[in-house]
């Protein structure tokens, strides 16, 4: 008994000790690795901020790029090369989407709080001006989006409500004018500078107030088909404009990101897994086979409206390609195939392809292959096909990454020079002098100021050369073998000047298809051009040699998606959306012109992609 | 005596009922206050004082046997720790001595006697392992519970304990992965309870007390290393015991059976119980198998040799006129022109025979005070997939002492596993090629397959430079050389316990375990191969995952006999602590073709570390009574405290209730039933409720590792959301059940019937992303099963020589998936989405979905074609199959003539749709007979167009037809439905799956006695002979046990879908067993 009664008794301590020590010794639910949201800070926070919405911007401006007309790909390429005659994919719609909430967005609610809890104001603006950066990248894409509820820290909230387009359109441009007040606030002596924190101006306040300027005046611009009156009405302002305009850059000012051919050990973390100080647009493009130009880029670079002077630019956008036997007779324009070789007869340029034909449909255009000692060929018994070799694909390479010994992608020895945005170290634009000219040309061309337009056409002309030449010296002081090729040699100052002097027309001739289709030379793989072109009703009188591509009218998945007489205006929701937030995006459906609610889910119409975002309807 | 004991137990009594007691148990308490009294009176009578002891036939004591005074409900004693007894009863008497497991005895009263309980081999009173190792008489449980020894196990034994159970009992489903050297196979016990990927739905595993991990993972991950669960096989860890040493596996099938448990059982509980040293003499004994393994030809899918490598090209002319069609050869797809050969039998040259050497030493036996098991084994196997295999070693040592009211036991298990694997059907994530398999599957049939080297050894390049490397599909024979990819597994599993026998009706028992292993996955990818550019010069990548897991508990059980009434409380606590490391480690991009972390730069090195940790305490009680043998209530509570849910929400409590009643006894005393017809009858029910935490550090949202951009160093938040106010899963079972037993107990039968609602889930669904976050840790959704099962087993023969043993098992489970969290109208499992086809669970819909398209019909069922005359389909996923079966089982039959034993296990199943994305692919690729069927025969289409208005089409292979506008020649048109279009109608893949396999065969002869006493040294010798998956019939082309991506998928898992892995074998084994 007396026994029992102290083993009863011993157990009873040893679970009293026991019980009193549990608490603590539960407490082991915080990861010992892994920081958490909460210890993270405001400066910490912005470098991946911009990483993330930069490549989101990017992925986009390719993806929409490829179905404005300039750029096309071979047969067997996929997506991006059925964009080019409007075959939309349910591919296309995610990744921008992704990174921008996921890698992006998610960090900026909690950088603002952060920011001005320690009155860093200068964080707290620039992230609101990257927020409306991202957001009117959303609303540019899909119409509406999860806005106020985005990102929220409700935990019980897994499917967030959408904005309209309008709600979006004016929290963005409402975004920057709060940006912009912030930035001239003066922060606290404790905070960290910009500089810590901000690799896209390195701590600029100026760029930064210049650039969110010029993103108002680019905003503001996109009302076009609204009625005049105050932006902050969701109006077209054209003095709102201008004034954005004046405080924006000025010559020689850009917010450019110089990208690197490094190998950094820093990768991105959503499924890409490549180094971050890549070019997003070579990762898309550069570094993948078979993209080519199109007969309407090349003509417009070659022969712009028909003034019959080569634009300096050609030479770098299109692509080349070192035959594989250097040329003897010293002919530099081929005159059977029309294209243009360099006096050394190492190199020829790469013609673009005709997508007034149907060739998709007959099985074109197709890549071409390179044999050890063979020539460069097309593998196809029709003869309609073995004209594809005239085409060069977009491909290059690079040092850092892929342990290429230069940026040029090599085939059987041989060589191809890839396209002056494409490449892994190419200039991303956020904002240039040379757009922001193109803009101040339409607003005064609109307002009958022939001369003011023409000269601020000229100027954007100049600037988007200069800012290639720019990029073009650069890689060539980093590497000097690379002059000896013609997409990388430096412009001439007699071609710029030639060009400017005879290729690109007078104050006397100057129309709007001009400065749109200058300005989308200078844009290359910008969403802004399918922009102008919905705000233009993709008219052929605006863009020049543009045209809907003919396989269009011959495909039914594509004639399905955008019925004849429609224009691919925007995207449809990705799976995501559709699969885990279906009930609020069928919600916001009644709020949407055109879209159909009879439907259980309106965004799933087979042509969805046809409905016009806010700022492209006439809904005021 | 007995008088003091019984006023102590009544005490004990009152505090009891003090916790939940019924009205029952209070009547008892008065029953016995007045047999107490009477009792007094018989005091006056003559009284013999009677001592002895209790043994079992091999002299064993018998502890807590009960001896009773015949007649007398209130006199009665339990025997002690050595089987002990006093007992003081009128002369004349007669005493009734009982034990569960043992039949009962009576013997007359005498100043000293010594009993022999005899083992009671009767299959209702036999006594069964229950929760907590307790073990208890089989009719006096409230819920199912399945026992199999291992004398069953042994029958059809492979490296994988959990594949000795397929076919023996109802609602336990056995899925064996693959039939790779080393891969796992899953287990699941009525049906999976939670939807979430990062859960296996699997039971969880007991070996002497201690849990036992039986996770299958690839350590490594898609974006470290391209490791994909998809991409290659898993083993299960359970595979890590050697299956010998094991001596009965329990199935706990509901939360009931299992609630003691706590968190980690809510989807059942298997008890492993390994050997134990007997007393008498050492025993050696030694157990040799070679095994020989193949793959049976007729379970390969089908290939055409009619169509070559290459495409059928139509050619135009400069005006865009259509000139003609011309064969290309410039395909990896077999879509060419009709070709003579020769043709090559590429999938059944590249599967070799396996063989396997399987052994066992051990060594066991015991004294009257203690016992020991020692023992080692060597398992050697080499897959049917060229340079794969499996190797383990094992050893075990389990002993026990008592001294004075002590047991101290401890066992140690080590055991080391090596596995060859190779890519199946996916590639490395990131890559363009594809697995092995999946090239095996669609290689071209007029191409060798073998040549994969040029003469002089370098690599054969199907295409020369027309592609670059990282654009090309690799030969698997170029695969299996040169993709290494292997595993090591280091596993250390241990135990200590004591017990103390107090009183004859009190013990206790502490026990402390360990199990802990090491599991190296690596990866050795030589230059060359199909692998991203940045690979190109070789990948090396070594991922260690390290588990630790301790634990503890204590229990305190007290078991008196009051009159007509067994009482029995059980009191314990418990806590767990696991922990894991992880450590990654990858490096490329060499500078000289030396694959190694020191031949390459330090930017071209990566590695990554995590740890997690998580505590659980649990502090549960368990109360049984029963009345007469007859009526049975066991009442349990639990409550947990874990480290992974918020504080305020860790604690929870949950409860259990079940009972018994043996019906029939009342009715034969009654002589209303003859016992010679029905035996015996139970009627049982069970209702219980359990509790589920989460993984560690789900309460809050992580960062990403901090990286450098551009100069900026910066971490966001990682993508998926922590939850700060999540709470516990709950899971709600019931179930009743019925045994009957007729004949004198030559025919059993048992049915049950359960429910069982796991709700408020804690999931991490794929979410808006629009949350900022990928997923998104949440309470949610409800998975209702619901299942019955029922076993007949009997004796149909029994004679003095020959014996038939056979017992068919058939069960059938309804899971669905329902109270969807907001704006989710699915969910999905990782990885498993081949085709037309994912692991889905549609809002609403069936748990084991199939997730597909479906072709657009009218009302009156037409297809809705397009402009050119071919189907339109849906732009949603929608429910397109259901992977669980309508119903299946195992019969299983056992002859015994003489020293012969003849085994027969037959397992069957009757629907239950499974993905053919084998034939999918090799459609897709021209490869698959059926390609070759329809390639050359006119298609028809028929259906309604966009009005409403019928259209029907042909096209002939070789006639020219204007589709989207160009011409075409009708080949192309029928191979562009085919294999875009046909696949819309994700059901063309499905079948739904009937199936009879015959699973094992074996007959073993076990030498007689006779033999074997003129050799000397030999106690038993047998021979067994034994075959597996001899005889299949299905009507799926193919084996239709299948899951695409291994055995850990969560989730739904990837049960159902055939998705070019390694095919299932059969084998004939040859096995010898000699005891010393």
């Amino acid at each position: 008994m007396k026994t029992i009664n102290k083993i009863l008794l011993c157990g009873l301590a040893v679970m009293g000790v026991t019980l009193s020590s549990c608490s603590n010794w539960l407490d082991v639910n915080v990861d010992p690795e892994n920081p958490t949201a909460e210890t993270s800070t405001y400066d910490g926070l912005l470098g991946n901020v911009e990483f993330y919405t930069n490549s989101a911007h990017q992925f986009a401006d390719w993806r929409t790029g490829q179905t404005t007309g300039d750029w096309t790909g071979c047969s067997g390429r996929g997506n991006y090369a059925n964009s080019s005659f409007w075959l939309p994919a349910n591919a296309w719609v995610t990744t921008s989407y992704q990174w921008w909430f996921v890698g992006a967005y998610v960090n900026i609610p909690q950088l603002i709080e952060k920011a001005e809890a320690a009155e860093a104001w200068h964080y707290a603006a620039v992230a609101r001006v990257i927020k409306a950066y991202g957001f009117m990248l959303m609303t540019d894409l899909y119409g509406e989006m999860p806005y106020e509820e985005a990102a929220g820290t409700d935990p019980s909230i897994t499917a967030p409500k959408y904005a309209t387009g309008k709600t979006i359109f004016l929290g963005c441009l409402n975004d920057i004018d709060d940006a912009l007040k912030l930035f001239d606030k003066e922060q606290s002596t404790a905070a960290a500078s910009l500089a810590v924190g901000d690799w896209w101006m390195n701590g600029d306040i100026g760029m930064w107030k210049k650039f969110a300027n010029f993103l108002k005046a680019r905003w503001i611009l996109k009302l076009s088909k609204k009625q005049a009156g105050s932006y902050l009405d969701g109006k077209y302002d054209e003095d709102a404009i201008l004034a954005a305009l004046n405080a924006s850059f000025g010559e020689g000012e850009n917010s450019v990101i110089h990208h690197l051919d490094g190998n950094s050990t820093t990768h991105d973390h959503l499924g890409w897994d490549e180094p971050v100080d890549y070019s997003p647009l070579y990762s898309v493009c550069g570094m993948n086979w078979g993209y080519l130009a199109t007969k309407m880029l090349y003509d417009n670079l070659t022969n712009f409206d028909g003034l019959g002077v080569e634009d300096p630019r050609a030479d770098h956008m299109l692509p080349w390609r070192e035959a594989t036997s250097p040329r003897t007779d010293g002919i530099t324009l081929d005159p059977v195939t029309g294209t243009k070789w360099t006096e050394n007869g190492v190199w020829y340029r790469g013609l673009g392809v005709d997508l007034s034909q149907p060739i998709f449909s007959q099985n074109g255009p197709l890549r071409s292959y390179k044999e050890d000692d063979g020539a460069w060929y097309v593998d196809t018994q029709t003869e309609a096909r073995k004209g594809d070799t005239l085409y060069v694909e977009m491909t290059s390479s690079s040092k850092g990454y892929a342990g290429n010994k230069d940026l040029l992608y090599r085939r059987g020895g041989k060589a191809i020079s890839g396209s002056f945005y494409t490449r892994v170290s190419s200039p991303t634009y956020l904002g240039t002098y040379a757009e922001a000219c193109f803009i101040k040309a339409e607003v005064l061309f609109k307002k009958h100021d022939q001369t003011g337009a023409f000269n601020a056409y000229k100027e954007g002309v100049k600037a988007s050369i200069a800012l290639m030449n720019e990029q073009l010296k650069l890689w060539v002081a980093e590497d000097i073998t690379l002059n000896d090729c013609p997409s990388f040699k430096p412009m001439d100052q007699a071609d710029i000047d030639n060009y400017i002097n005879n290729g690109i027309g007078t104050a006397a001739d100057l129309t709007l298809a001009r400065i749109l289709t200058q300005k989308r030379l200078h844009l290359m793989h910008s969403i802004e051009v399918w922009n102008d072109m919905r705000r233009y009703d993709f008219s052929e009188d605006m863009f020049l040699n543009w045209h809907i591509a003919a396989d269009y009218y011959v495909n039914t998945s594509a004639l399905k998606a955008i019925p004849e007489g429609k224009h691919l205006r925007r995207w449809r929701q990705c799976s995501h959306e559709l699969n885990y937030n279906s009930e609020n995006l069928k919600a916001i459906g009644l709020e949407v012109p055109g879209a159909d609610t009879t439907l259980d889910q309106w965004n799933n119409a087979d042509d969805v992609w046809t409905i016009p975002v806010w700022w492209d309807s006439d809904q005021q | 005596m007995y008088l003091t004991n019984f006023t102590k137990v009544f005490c004990t009594g009152k505090y009891l009922a003090a916790l939940a007691l019924s009205a029952s148990l209070m009547s008892g308490y008065n029953v016995s206050h007045a047999a107490v009294a009477s009792s007094q009176e018989a005091v006056t009578q003559q009284l013999v004082n009677v001592s002895g002891s209790v043994v079992d036939v091999q002299g064993q004591p018998v502890p807590g046997a009960s001896v009773i005074q015949k007649g007398s409900t209130t006199n009665g004693t339990i025997t002690g720790a050595m089987g002990e007894f006093s007992i003081t009863v009128p002369a004349g008497s007669t005493l009734v001595v009982s034990c569960i497991g043992f039949a009962e005895t009576e013997v007359a009263a005498a100043a000293q006697v010594n009993i022999v309980l005899k083992e009671d081999n009767e299959f209702l009173s036999e006594a069964v392992v229950t929760a907590l190792g307790i073990t208890r008489e089989r009719k006096s449980l409230g819920y199912a519970l399945e026992e199999v020894k291992a004398e069953e196990l042994m029958k059809n034994k492979t490296a994988n304990p959990i594949n000795s159970l397929s076919g023996k009992i109802a609602g336990v489903n056995v899925t064996q992965s693959s039939g790779a050297a080393g891969s796992g196979a899953q287990i699941i016990l009525r049906g999976g309870t939670s939807s979430d990927e990062s859960r296996d739905n699997q039971p969880l595993f007991i070996v002497d007390g201690i849990i036992y991990d039986n996770s299958s993972q690839v350590v490594g991950n898609s974006a470290f290393d391209g490791s994909m669960k998809s991409a290659t096989t898993t083993a299960n860890r359970v595979m890590d015991i050697n299956p010998e040493d094991i001596e009965s596996m329990t199935v706990l099938k509901g939360p009931a059976a299992s609630a003691l448990y706590g968190s980690r059982a809510a989807n059942g509980v298997i008890l492993i119980t390994t050997k134990k040293g007997k007393e008498g003499t050492v025993e050696v004994n030694v157990s040799a198998k070679y095994i020989n393994n193949w793959v049976e030809k007729a379970s390969l899918p089908a290939v055409q040799n009619q169509f070559r490598r290459g495409y059928m090209q139509d050619t135009y002319d400069a005006d865009k006129n259509y000139t003609g069609t011309e064969f290309n050869d410039f395909s990896y797809n077999s879509w060419g022109d009709a070709y003579n050969g020769p043709w090559y039998d590429n999938i059944g040259n590249f599967f070799n025979n396996s063989s396997t050497f399987d052994g066992t030493v051990s060594i066991a036996g015991g004294t009257k005070n203690s016992n020991f098991y020692l023992s080692g084994s060597y398992y050697d196997q080499a897959g049917i997939v060229p340079e794969t295999g499996y190797q383990k070693y094992a050893f075990r040592f389990n002993g026990e002492q008592k001294y004075s009211i002590f047991t101290f036991g401890a066992s140690a298990a080590y055991s080391r596993a090596h596995t060859d694997r190779t890519l199946t059907g996916a590639a490395l994530y990131g890559s363009s090629g594809t697995g092995a398999l999946y090239a095996v599957y669609n290689w071209s049939p007029s191409d060798d397959m073998r040549k994969y080297l040029n003469d002089d050894g370098t690599r054969y390049r199907l295409f020369g430079t027309r592609l670059d490397p990282e654009d090309e599909q690799d030969n698997p024979y170029w695969i299996v050389n040169n993709n290494k990819m292997y595993d090591n597994t280091d596993r250390f599993t241990g135990n200590f316990s004591i017990k103390a026998d107090i009183t004859p009706w009190w013990w206790i028992q502490a026990r402390v375990g360990i199990d802990q292993y090491t599991t190296v996955n690596s990866n050795r990818f030589n230059p060359g191969g199909v692998m991203k550019k940045v690979w190109q010069k070789g990948m090396i990548s070594d991922n260690t995952l390290n588990f630790t897991y301790l634990s503890t508990n204590f229990i305190s059980n007290m078991n008196k006999q009051f009159g007509d009434f067994n009482l029995n409380l059980m009191l314990g606590t418990s806590t767990d602590d696991t922990k894991t490391i992880s450590d990654y480690k990858m490096a490329y991009m060499f500078a000289t073709p030396f694959m190694s972390y020191a031949n390459t730069i330090s930017t071209n090195k990566q590695f990554s570390h995590a740890v997690t940790q998580k505590r659980l305490i649990g502090v549960f009680g368990e109360f049984r009574a029963d009345w007469k043998n007859t009526v049975f209530l066991t009442v349990t509570g639990r409550n947990d405290w874990t480290s992974t849910l918020p504080v305020k929400n860790r604690s929870y409590f949950y409860p259990s209730v079940s009972g018994a009643v043996v019906f029939t006894q009342p009715l034969i005393d009654a002589g209303i039933i003859d016992e010679n017809i029905l035996s015996f009858g139970k009627i049982r029910a069970s209702w219980a409720e359990v509790g589920k935490d989460t993984s560690p550090y789900v309460t809050s949202t992580q960062l990403w590792p901090a990286g450098e951009y551009f100069g900026v160093y910066s971490a966001g938040n990682y993508w998926s959301k922590g939850n700060p106010i999540l709470r516990p899963e709950r899971t709600r079972s019931t179930e009743i059940g019925l045994e009957l037993s007729f004949l004198k107990n030559r025919l059993h039968l048992d049915y049950a019937y359960y429910t069982n609602d796991s709700f408020d889930q804690i999931l991490s669904p794929r979410t808006s992303q629009a949350t900022g976050y990928i997923f998104c840790a949440i309470n949610a959704g409800n998975v209702l099963n619901k299942g019955m099962e029922l076993t007949i087993s009997g004796t149909p023969v029994m004679t003095k020589d020959l014996t038939w043993d056979a017992s068919l098992n058939v069960s059938g489970n309804r899971g669905k998936m329902t109270n969807f969290p907001a704006g989710l109208t699915a969910m999905y499992v990782t990885d498993v989405q081949y085709g037309t086809a994912k692991a889905g669970t549609i809002k609403d819909g069936c748990f084991m979905g199939i997730a597909g398209y479906k072709w657009i019909r009218d009302n009156e069922g037409n297809v809705v074609l397009d402009k050119n005359g071919f189907p339109t389909h849906t732009g949603d996923y929608v429910e397109v199959g259901n992977r669980e079966a309508k119903f299946q089982g195992g019969f299983n039959n056992t002859l015994s003539w003489k020293g012969l034993t003849f085994n027969m296990l037959w397992e069957f199943r009757v629907g239950g749709d499974v993905f053919n994305g084998t034939k999918y692919a090799m459609t897709a690729s021209g490869v698959s007979k059926f390609s070759g069927d329809f390639r050359n025969q006119p298609l028809t289409v028929e259906g309604v167009d966009s009005n409403g208005d019928p259209v029907s089409n042909t096209w002939e292979p070789d006639k020219v037809y204007t589709f989207n506008g160009v011409q075409k020649l009708g080949v192309n048109i029928i191979q562009d439905y085919y294999t875009n279009y046909y696949n819309y109608e994700t059901a063309n893949y499905i079948t739904s799956v009937n199936m009879l396999r015959l699973r094992t065969l074996s007959v073993t002869y076990d030498v007689p006695k006779k033999a074997l006493e003129k050799v000397g040294f030999l106690k038993r010798a047998s021979v067994t002979v034994a075959a597996n998956n001899l005889l299949l019939f299905t009507n799926y082309e193919g084996d239709p046990e299948v899951a695409a991506a291994g055995s850990g998928v969560g989730g739904s898992s990837s049960v159902g879908f055939d998705y070019c892995g390694v095919p299932a074998m059969s084998g004939m084994s040859f096995g010898v067993n000699l005891t010393f």
